[in-house]
């Protein structure tokens, strides 16, 4: 007897705007209306120099360390910008371009990677994790938070951001199992920059398509152009849709790349070919939206001009919160670990306080302000 | 980390340009005493184990002094660019420097404009202490939860007197004026199972001389390498002799010292099985000194004792060596020094009934014989039946040092010895 086909699988990939400046206009149809691409476009433009300014605090020494988010900006932006406002995000460290589209203060980012652990603080009312530094733990989270509002009986799904280094952790493939096999309302958005620090994609995966990850565990998946803003819209709605009506997962395989370092510690000419860089450097999302602008003649260069100056404001802004912010005491990192402090914690504060390893107690009496929680 | 630069503005000190980067090397200068330069502009090229970087500006000001040629290694953490400190008069610093200025510590509360709330959270009271919250919620244990509403009593009445002001499952009862012995219906409870009912394990955390034991046995059959040989001995002539012995003496005496001055004989016939290992030396020490180790079981487990110089010894002596340190051992007086050095090892199990064994060697030494109970038995001799009593024995040894054939050698002139009682009692040469 011929062995029986039991499985077919397909993987689409969507692309709407591609870096030639052609739009699918079926497919793209009323997807982003033109008043917000020129809003997205705005807001694109502010994070690159936010992400500029900010790693010039790290090489003068005013950040401790930082992760470049260039050229990976239309990914968290365009799946942001297709979910609710109350749908749980659960970033990573590239993601920053969505996360103050939500809303986020852009000095809460700058405080997290001066050290000041405050900055993690997220506003309740913005439905957002702090961003997780180890790799794949918050997807584990964000099934969690999905399981919890199902159980609530709440409208809201959990979307997940990861890189591709992730899928090739554990905490990644129970997520995507407890995700599909318990019917949550996830949307897992796998940013795939094609190198996992230094490793590339190929050197970790042997499966054509990261996308496919989804399939094993028989969930819906789609790969698009991470580039794309519309494309990410796009399969990020139909996905929330999917989540929301069906309780159903989306695996979706963002195909995006760096166009810096991994972080201010790493210097990618070290493993990556130029070449490489060069062809990533046409595709950059920023230029894609320009270049649909200009098409329809909804930006100009004076209009562009008085956006520049206005990214320099807005972040110089922003930075310079950040740094009045009296930096955390050294009783900090006790006072708030615990709601209630053990005994030993009781002593090790009160040792450093009067060791001179820790600040000295009339220091204390003065009040650091930080960034606000919930009114 | 973030680096403190002067307030002043007039150095900049050079940061750590990655992660735990402890010095860079200046590639080249990108400005000139002189320049006047915007923040965030370029400053120089530096390259770190890591990586090529260019370093910024920290602020905008005047170049005044570059710290360090090409070629040059900077430490992090010193002066790499001087600055004219701009004063009312002469200077003019471009505009975002006074974005710093303000950022002096103690007038941060009122800087912080909009976009930041102080929160109140982050408000610190007198002393820089929290102040105490009482949580309307009660704090309890899913258990003591699960009591509370099974009495149909809500939890967050009930004052807690736990750790932290939790709330206990004897809060609860007080509280409603119960006892925890009915429940809500009123059934009575089960009777608590006693501590030793079947299943019930005791733990016992090896601890003190247990430990010491555990450590040593388990060192010794993870390092030597066992092998054990056994062989009965016909004791029925040196039976007679013990109790012509105890009867001139006038006191009781075991078979053990016997044994002991056999084992004596034997080791000096075989030299090889009358020593110790050196592992970290690789090296095997034959021992010219015939220490004999005697297991003594104590209440707190089992103790080596060591006789040295036994082959110096008369049986008598012996018998009074083992009874003094056998003594000391159950009353804890025996000195740490009396429980090393032996170079070969009896033990008695033959005093609780056991006839063969497989005895475990007390690492370094590479031999211990074990003792069994004396029977009497059928025995056979010329073809003739004759009711005799044997000693069972079982000798373990350290292959790595003594083979099948020494070891066995060695146990054969062990009995050999203890089958001529008048040469064994004869007193050592």
């Amino acid at each position: 007897m011929p062995a029986k086909i039991v499985f077919h699988a397909k993987i689409e990939s969507v692309s709407i705007l591609d870096e030639q400046g052609n739009f699918d206009a079926k497919l793209g149809k009323d997807v982003i209306p033109d008043t917000d691409v020129v809003r997205l476009y705005e807001h694109m433009t502010i994070c690159r120099q936010f992400d500029e300014v900010a790693f010039k605090l790290q090489r003068s020494g005013r950040m401790g360390t930082y992760p470049e988010n260039r050229g990976q900006e239309a990914v968290s932006l365009g799946a942001v910008y297709a979910l609710h406002p109350d749908d749980w995000l659960v970033p990573c460290y590239r993601e920053n371009c969505g996360l103050f589209w939500r809303g986020l203060p852009m000095e809460y980012i700058l405080l997290h990677w001066m050290g000041d652990e405050r900055g993690n603080e997220i506003p309740r009312d913005l439905y957002m994790t702090p961003q997780a530094i180890p790799i794949g733990t918050q997807m584990l989270h964000a099934v969690g938070l999905a399981w919890a509002g199902k159980y609530r009986k709440k409208d809201s799904i959990a979307c997940a951001f990861f890189g591709d280094g992730a899928t090739s952790e554990g905490d990644c493939h129970e997520a995507l199992n407890f995700a599909a096999n318990l019917d949550l309302p996830v949307v897992f958005v796998c940013q795939n920059n094609g190198w996992a620090i230094s490793v590339p994609t190929k050197m970790q995966c042997s499966a054509p398509t990261l996308a496919q990850r989804g399939l094993a565990y028989g969930m819906e998946c789609v790969q698009c152009d991470g580039n794309d803003i519309f494309a990410m819209a796009k399969v990020v709605g139909e996905a929330a849709e999917r989540a929301r009506r069906d309780h159903r997962p989306t695996f979706i395989e963002a195909l995006t790349y760096r166009l810096g370092d991994h972080t201010t510690a790493d210097d990618a000419r070290r493993y990556r070919d130029e070449a490489e860089l060069k062809k990533w450097l046409k595709r950059d999302p920023l230029i894609r939206i320009r270049t649909y602008l200009q098409q329809r003649k909804l930006f100009d260069d004076s209009r562009e001009k008085a956006l520049q100056a206005r990214a320099r404001e807005e972040v110089a802004a922003a930075v310079k919160r950040a740094e009045e912010i009296a930096a955390p005491t050294s009783s900090d990192m006790f006072d708030w670990l615990y709601a209630e402090m053990p005994g030993e914690l009781a002593t090790q504060r009160a040792t450093l306080r009067t060791s001179g390893l820790g600040q000295d107690p009339s220091q204390l009496q003065e009040q650091s302000p930080a960034p606000s929680r919930n009114p | 980390m973030t680096t403190k630069q002067p307030k002043d503005k007039s150095n900049f000190i050079l940061p750590d340009l990655g992660e735990g980067i402890h010095e860079a090397e200046l590639v080249r200068w990108k400005v000139s005493p002189g320049d006047l330069v915007q923040e965030h502009q370029t400053l120089a090229e530096m390259e770190t184990d890591k990586a090529l970087v260019e370093v910024p500006s920290p602020w905008a000001g005047r170049v005044k002094e570059l710290h360090g040629q090409p070629g040059q290694i900077i430490t992090v953490g010193s002066v790499l660019v001087s600055y004219e400190i701009a004063d009312a008069g002469s200077g003019q610093p471009p505009e975002p420097a006074t974005a710093l200025e303000t950022a002096d510590a103690g007038t941060v509360v009122g800087s912080v404009k909009e976009g930041l709330r102080v929160s109140d959270r982050f408000k610190r009271g007198e002393g820089g202490e929290q102040t105490a919250v009482v949580p309307a919620k009660a704090l309890a244990t899913p258990a003591v939860r699960r009591i509370a509403r099974e009495l149909g009593i809500d939890i967050n009445l009930v004052p807690g007197t736990g750790r932290g002001n939790r709330v206990t499952a004897g809060d609860i009862y007080a509280f409603s004026g119960r006892s925890p012995t009915t429940t809500a219906v009123g059934e009575p409870q089960p009777e608590t199972a006693p501590a030793t009912a079947d299943g019930a394990a005791r733990s016992i955390p090896f601890r003190g001389i247990r430990r010491k034991i555990a450590e040593a046995l388990d060192h010794s059959i993870k390092t030597a390498v066992h092998f054990t040989v056994t062989d009965e001995a016909d004791v029925t002539r040196l039976d007679q002799k013990r109790k012509e012995y105890a009867a001139v003496l006038g006191r009781k005496l075991s078979f053990l010292p016997f044994v002991m001055t056999a084992v004596c004989r034997a080791l000096k016939e075989h030299p090889m099985v009358n020593a110790n290992v050196d592992d970290a030396k690789q090296e095997i020490l034959i021992r010219e000194v015939i220490n004999l180790g005697c297991a003594v079981d104590t209440e707190h487990g089992l103790m080596v004792p060591v006789i040295f110089g036994a082959d110096k010894y008369s049986i008598v002596g012996l018998d009074d060596a083992v009874a003094d340190l056998a003594e000391r051992c159950r009353n804890r007086t025996i000195g740490r020094e009396e429980l090393m050095g032996g170079t070969f090892s009896i033990s008695n199990v033959g005093s609780f009934g056991g006839m063969f064994a497989t005895p475990i060697i007390n690492y370094p030494e590479v031999a211990i014989l074990a003792v069994g109970r004396v029977k009497e038995q059928v025995l056979v001799s010329e073809g003739k039946f004759y009711a005799g009593k044997v000693m069972p024995l079982s000798l373990s040894c350290d292959h790595r040092v003594v083979d099948g054939a020494k070891g066995t050698r060695f146990l054969t002139s062990v009995v050999q010895h203890l089958e001529q009682p008048e040469t064994l009692v004869e007193s050592p040469a």
